[in-house]
């Protein structure tokens, strides 16, 4: 029978195995789905890969997966500072809605400007909503022992029902542009396109694309990261090493909360440019990206490797949705396969697998 | 006049907090073996999809719309009778069950994370129910039969809460059953032996894998049947819309969290949270209220309330390390 | 979230392989809702089925539904403009500014969008339907057939066009029982058949006997059904949820507009920018000339007795022909006691614009206020 042996230290190697495992799994499975599911499998499947350059606007079509790769990716990037620390937070859903609504806020509070200079302030409003708003699951944590998953999973909700209660309740528009909305940022305060006609590819991806960078870097090449990394692997020795783990705790709460609601405050400015309800201001990015910090496996790299992937995968289903009439489910399909098949050829990473043939005791190894 | 509004307000409660009872007592079983499977939401729905399915193709009849450009239609007969209801039900069970399956073998098998499986588990039951799901447009199901029928009325006031539907006792009756066999029998006592310390329960030759097998298929087919109840009967009529189910399995959690794993306080919480669910729209012409009470505060209540609660109970940490099971959503590692 | 799916199989074979199908047009749809939601936006893709079946193989239409009214509308939009599609009909009020948005940057596209009264550029035009009508009628039925004298009202969000119709429900039905008293309950969704059943449930737990409804599914109908009161479909006919429940339906036909736009497009006569904004009632002009956009469907003559029913149906006539207004100004009060200002400057009704259209007030004799 099979008998799994964890590996004393994992290689590069293996980590590419497994990744190479996932991959295989992901494209293989999607495809039967897709072949399942769709009315004219084989137009679908080139278009998909291949959307850009199917007879739309070529920078159109990527800047629509690049700026949801944006967001996924900056939010990924957080969380997986989170979950490398062995810290759950699942709420960043919230913390973005929570940066959205603190960007509007400081802009009211600044007596509504139309000046350039409002934007990064929008910015930081937006940062510290969101690191507010997780420092609640981080305080509960550090000072009473609360479950962070699911405080930060509940927080969502709430920030969801706030969404809500704004753009009904005090910062409603006077003319009711929609149903339920406040006032727009003006012009000068939005996050400009920079190609025009293309209002997807705004000034906010550049700045996102600078804030994933630095993170990443500090990451990779600092302290902090270095206390991470001893973290992940190997808990005991980072108490050993003097790191409290209360700190740790505030640390990449705090950080992955300010990186979702700068998140926020820039999808405010650069996408919508009001508040409004959950359903048509949410779009799911805080959710997304925890599939997006497992498939990258936690790492800077994977993580934007995956967020773009998800990005691209999301803008060819929407184009076969309009072009082909096909089913733009195949996005969720392929995003929840390619987590599975992440998670699952992890076993791969951590275990040396060993064929014992069909002799041995079975009852020991189950 | 008063009575009355208050037994039809508590059937209103009742009607929000049984599948939200149902789900969480499956998962409450989980977590007490140890597992932490998030996928509830994703459960809820497949159950809730493969239901009214089912129920729509127990028993159809042709028919005509007029004003329908002449199109023909599928219409369920007047009713489905208590039998095949109880059928329905089992399949949108069964199909929680396979979804749980899935679960089960990335966690026990490739021993993959759980909170990433579980979060996987909840978006492919969204993906798949949003692919499959769509055009049931013609599609209608026959109403539930109720107990009562027509001789509610003999009853009084109290006709609409004894003609509720009869899971809605059964799932009371199920999570104290539950609980109870939890901290009565040996069976349970082998489940919160597996989920406090599972190396000890290994080393003491208790089937850690199979325990756990086992309680993931039970709160598979609990979130299954609870999505068959929201599909069809909690709206009063069966239907289908793709996210029916709205966040039903995230509050299922919330609330064990808000019982601290004890069943007979899980049946506390849902009355609680079917309560203030029920009361949005029946305070919102009430004058004199704050104007954030209601669009605000009381739709955020069943999430705040067990933040609230647990952070007070974990301040005393020896209430949480009596009913929380030591080894939830860590990872099993036989040692072999 | 969104899904495309196909009419008619031999559609479906004869464009699954190539995008450039040989149809001269190809005409896109944004649905709010999904198709199956049996109210708003079923009738549009009836509407849609409709131009299919006039024009045969000279058009091809495609759909998107579930589309939520934000960013993701401008992406779906954009989408549709971007795969060739030549006019696009966005038919929720919250698509409003996203239409304005694609059309500014696909000036060769042409949009119409359902409900909405801002056109910014040339190829952008607006319609609606004057549902208020119907609602008129459903206020007569009301206040003859209610015992508890309490008016349950679900309403969906506030906006000019759902105060429309509790304006000209509520002045319609005090008209003829000065007691009746209307009670409404938002559920902020256009479409949610939980929320909708729960909002008929509180309405007929405090008293209510009749439901009206502004929002899409057939829910309250089925929950009026099961506990015996009476109520009004809306959107499409939705008597067969409710067969004893159902009064009458206010259907929304979108049918011979979309025909006419798609044959305006096809000639090159199509017009769009400031002026391009069409309203019809039960009748196209409001004069009684041409089938509308407002049909009343499956009147229940049996709940209703032959007098109501008379009654009922010489009201519809009376305004297909334009002879009765649904807002006349005799005894038209503000709920504040004041009077409206064209009433007051001696119009004999309210104008379309600007009041209809921006209308952000309650008539006397309702004693809630409009959320904020």
């Amino acid at each position: 029978m099979i008998r799994l042996i964890r590996r004393a230290d994992v290689t590069a190697i293996h980590s590419l195995i497994s990744i190479a495992v996932a991959a295989v799994l992901t494209l293989v499975i999607s495809t039967i789905v897709l072949f399942l599911t769709a009315k004219a499998p084989v137009d679908a499947l080139m278009q998909l890969l291949t959307y850009p350059y199917q007879g739309g606007t070529v920078i159109v079509q990527w800047s629509k997966a690049l700026n949801m790769a944006a967001y996924l990716g900056v939010i990924g990037l957080g969380l997986s500072i989170c979950y490398r620390a062995n810290v759950w937070n699942i709420g960043a859903e919230g913390q973005f809605a929570m940066g959205g609504i603190g960007a509007f806020g400081t802009w009211l509070l600044l007596g509504s400007p139309t000046a350039w200079w409002a934007i990064p302030c929008l910015i930081m409003g937006g940062a510290f909503a969101g690191l507010l708003w997780a420092s609640i699951p981080a305080l509960l944590k550090t000072q009473a022992n609360t479950n962070e998953l699911l405080t930060s999973l509940m927080l969502v909700y709430v920030a969801a029902q706030t969404l809500f209660f704004v753009s009904n309740g005090p910062w409603q528009a006077p003319v009711r542009y929609s149903p339920s909305q406040t006032v727009f940022l003006p012009e000068s305060v939005q996050l400009n396109a920079i190609i025009p006609g293309v209002p997807t590819f705004h000034m906010g991806l550049p700045i996102a694309l600078g804030l994933f960078i630095v993170i990443a870097l500090v990451v990779l090449y600092t302290p902090f990261g270095y206390r991470l990394k001893v973290t992940e692997t190997t808990p005991r020795a980072a108490r050993f090493a003097g790191y409290s783990p209360r700190v740790t705790v505030w640390a990449v709460f705090l950080l992955s909360g300010a990186m979702a609601g700068a998140m926020g405050a820039i999808y405010l400015m650069g996408d919508i440019g009001y508040v409004t309800e959950e359903s048509n201001f949410l779009r799911g990015f805080g959710f997304s990206a925890i599939v997006v910090a497992f498939l990258g496996r936690l790492h800077p790299v994977g993580i934007l490797l995956a967020a773009l992937l998800l990005g691209y995968v999301a803008g060819g289903a929407s184009w076969i949705q309009a072009n082909l009439r096909e089913d733009d489910s195949i996005a969720g399909f392929i995003e929840v396969i390619a987590l599975m098949s992440t998670l699952a050829s992890a076993l791969f990473l951590q275990y040396r697998v060993q064929w014992r043939g069909f002799a041995t005791q079975p009852q020991e190894n189950r | 006049m008063e009575w009355a509004y208050l037994v039809l307000t508590l059937v209103s409660v009742l009607n929000f907090a049984t599948p939200l009872l149902l789900a969480a007592t499956g998962e409450l079983v989980v977590e007490k073996s140890g597992v932490l499977n998030l996928g509830v939401e994703g459960m809820m729905i497949v159950g809730a999809m493969t239901a009214y399915f089912v129920g729509a193709h127990i028993d159809l009849e042709v028919c005509t719309v007029p004003h329908f450009s002449g199109v023909g239609c599928l219409v369920g007969t007047s009713s489905i009778p208590m039998e095949r209801f109880a059928i329905v039900v089992l399949t949108g069970g069964l199909a929680g069950m396979a979804l749980s399956f899935l679960f089960a073998l990335l966690v026990l098998g490739f021993r993959s994370n759980q909170v990433a499986t579980g979060l996987g588990l909840t978006l492919l039951g969204l993906t798949l129910t949003n692919a499959l799901g769509s055009g049931s447009g013609d599609l209608k199901v026959g109403r539930v039969d109720t107990l009562l029928g027509t001789q509610a009325s003999d009853w009084g006031i109290w006709g609409p809460l004894l003609n509720m539907n009869p899971m809605v006792w059964l799932t009371i009756i199920l999570c104290l059953t539950v609980g109870w066999v939890l901290t009565h029998t040996r069976l349970g006592l082998i489940i919160r032996a597996v989920g406090e310390n599972h190396d000890s329960a290994h080393t003491l030759g208790l089937p850690v894998q199979w325990v756990r097998l086992g309680a993931i298929a039970f709160g598979g087919l609990c979130a299954g049947m609870a999505g068959a109840y929201i599909s069809m009967i909690q709206i009063g009529a069966p239907l289908w819309k793709e996210g029916i189910t709205a966040g039903a399995g995230w509050l299922a959690l919330a609330l064990i969290l808000f019982a601290t794993w004890r069943a007979e306080r899980v049946v506390l919480g849902a009355l609680i949270f079917g309560f203030t669910l029920a009361l949005e729209l029946r305070l919102q012409t009430l004058a004199g209220l704050p104007s954030w009470f209601v669009p605000w505060l009381l739709p955020s209540l069943p999430y705040l309330i067990p933040i609230i609660v647990l952070t007070l109970i974990s301040l005393d940490a020896r209430v949480i390390r009596r009913n929380a099971p030591a080894s939830l959503g860590k990872l099993f590692e036989p040692i072999s | 979230m969104k899904r495309v799916s196909s009419l008619l199989a031999a559609a479906a074979l004869s464009l699954g392989f190539a995008s450039g199908a040989s149809a001269e047009l190809k005409i896109g749809f944004i649905y709010v809702g999904p198709v199956e939601d049996l109210g708003w936006t079923f009738r549009h893709d009836e509407g849609r089925k409709a131009i299919e079946q006039h024009f045969g193989n000279k058009v091809s239409t495609t759909f998107i539904e579930n589309v939520p009214e934000g960013p993701a509308a401008v992406d779906a939009i954009t989408d549709l403009a971007e795969t060739g599609h030549g006019l696009i009909f966005t038919t929720s009020f919250g698509f409003m500014n996203p239409t304005n948005t694609v059309a500014a940057n696909y000036p060769k596209v042409k949009f119409e969008h359902a409900t909405g009264f801002t056109r910014n550029t040339d190829n952008m035009a607006t319609f609606s339907a004057r549902f208020y009508e119907g609602r008129v009628i459903q206020g007569l039925i009301a206040s003859k057939m209610t015992k508890t004298n309490k008016i349950g009202y679900i309403a969906s969000f506030p906006i000019p066009e759902v105060i429309r119709g509790i304006n000209a429900f509520t002045f319609e039905a005090r008209k003829h029982n000065p007691n009746i008293e209307v009670d409404i309950r938002w559920v902020f969704s256009w479409f949610d058949p939980a929320k909708e059943a729960e909002a008929a449930t509180a309405l007929i737990d405090a008293g209510a006997d009749i439901i009206v409804q502004h929002t899409d599914s057939p829910a309250p109908v089925q929950v009026a059904e099961s506990r015996g009161v009476y109520a009004f479909g809306q959107a499409s006919d939705m008597s067969r949820f409710g067969p004893n429940a159902h009064l009458v339906s206010i259907v929304d036909n979108w049918d011979s507009y979309y025909i006419d736009r798609v044959q305006a497009a096809l000639d090159g006569t199509w017009n769009g920018g400031a002026a391009a904004d069409v309203w019809w009632g039960l009748s196209k002009d409001g004069k009684g000339n041409g089938i509308g956009m407002v049909e009343m469907a499956s009147y229940n003559e049996k709940a209703l007795g032959p007098d109501l029913y008379a009654e009922a149906i010489a009201l519809e006539k009376a305004l297909f022909s334009g002879a009765r207004h649904a807002f006349p100004c005799a005894g038209l009060k503000k709920q504040d006691g004041s009077i409206p200002e064209e009433c007051a400057s001696g119009a004999p009704h309210l104008v379309d614009f600007p009041t209809l259209v921006t209308k952000d007030w309650y008539i006397e004799g309702i004693a809630q206020s409009i959320p904020k």
